[in-house]
């Protein structure tokens, strides 16, 4: 039997795709081909089978089992090895099925690399990104076309977060929401956090560190249920709120609100070594 | 007190960390923030082993000036609040 392979790069982690359902890779290679890649360094490898499994309305279900998380959802359903590093799925051929446990597999894979995925538009300037985290209708898509042409979008809607060598980086995903702008796969050190506020009566306002930790702790994209990955989240928002500042900001309240992001982080010096 | 001889311990499914004095505490399935501050860190440092309120109430009494009556009170009230945000559990020997 054939088997095809893909090789996906999101996060800065090498995923190789291999399945013998010839769709599957090819729905991969169409959906994600600013993502591609062909590195010799695997960080995982995923293997997905479309046999015995259809769309159905579950629930999304992580549960650590031994030294991986089962992991269950709206057609697809499998055993992410945490250890061996290879996760084996089997998946109906559906682009948005496909999408959404690619999202749901970079949450959990990502605290095991210093990272996690949180709601936030990413915005790219001068070697230095600003992540603009909400939830739902908060205007992170709002957020990326207001700032396109003064910034390169990471994205409007999913963005990773990761501490690579002590350097907070953020990642651009091929998780979109509306904005539908070119967004490449491009990464920068992490240089401001903000928190779209539409009620905020100044263009912005300093969070304190608790404020910022829970905004933060709010905003990831998925918690599974399990203590030593929630742990690791949770250290990860910790350190990061000790070495930045975060803000409140209404993007909507001044002219150019990318000027307000790009003074206040260059005026507040972060710690970060 | 009905509530009184049963045991309570923090929830092994969460995750907090104490963040400038405060305790944040992550409760992974309702995916909701909660802190706690005051007296309540004192509860929360117990809770790390099984206790009965009672016991709460009297470690309570002998580092605060309060009244038992109104601790036993309150400290119901709070077990059963983290109760139901599944802070904590029930422990079960």
């Amino acid at each position: 039997m054939s088997v095809f392979v893909a090789g996906l790069s999101i996060g800065g982690l090498n995923v190789k795709i291999e399945s013998s359902d010839r769709r599957l890779i090819k729905l991969i290679n169409r959906e994600y081909s600013g993502f591609l890649s062909f590195l010799e360094e695997t960080h995982f490898t995923i293997v997905l089978s479309s046999d015995g499994i259809s769309r159905t309305e579950d629930e999304i279900i992580v549960a650590r089992k031994e030294n991986g998380y089962f992991i269950k959802g709206e057609g697809f359903g499998g055993f992410v090895d945490i250890e061996r590093r290879i996760a084996v799925i089997s998946i109906v051929v559906d682009k948005y099925v496909v999408n959404l446990f690619l999202r749901i597999f970079y949450s959990v894979i990502l605290p095991f690399y210093n990272g996690f995925l949180i709601h936030s538009a990413g915005l790219k300037k001068d070697n230095g990104s600003y992540i603009l985290a909400g939830h739902s209708s908060s205007g992170k898509t709002t957020a990326a076309r207001l700032a396109e042409r003064e910034f390169r979008i990471l994205s409007d809607e999913l963005v990773i977060v990761r501490r690579i060598h002590g350097i907070f980086t953020a990642f651009a995903t091929p998780f979109p929401g509306e904005f539908t702008g070119y967004i490449e796969n491009d990464k920068a050190a992490l240089k401001g956090i903000f928190f779209l506020n539409k009620k905020l009566t100044s263009p912005y306002a300093i969070k304190d560190r608790i404020d910022s930790m829970t905004c933060l702790l709010e905003n990831i994209f998925f918690f599974c249920s399990d203590s030593e990955s929630n742990r690791i989240i949770f250290n990860i928002c910790n350190e990061l709120t000790s070495e930045f500042k975060s803000y409140d900001i209404n993007i909507l309240y001044h002219a150019n609100f990318g000027r307000i992001i790009y003074e206040v982080t260059e005026e507040n010096v972060c710690t970060q070594s | 007190m009905k509530s009184q001889k049963k045991m309570f311990v923090r929830s092994p499914d969460i995750a907090w960390q104490n963040v400038d004095g405060k305790i944040v505490v992550v409760t992974p399935r309702t995916k909701k923030i909660h802190i706690l501050s005051g007296c309540a860190i004192s509860i929360w440092d117990y809770l790390e082993q099984p206790q009965q309120i009672e016991s709460i109430v009297e470690m309570l009494c002998s580092e605060y000036e309060v009244d038992t009556q109104q601790a036993e009170h309150d400290v119901d009230n709070f077990i059963h609040d983290l109760l139901s945000k599944e802070i904590v559990k029930v422990y079960n020997t």
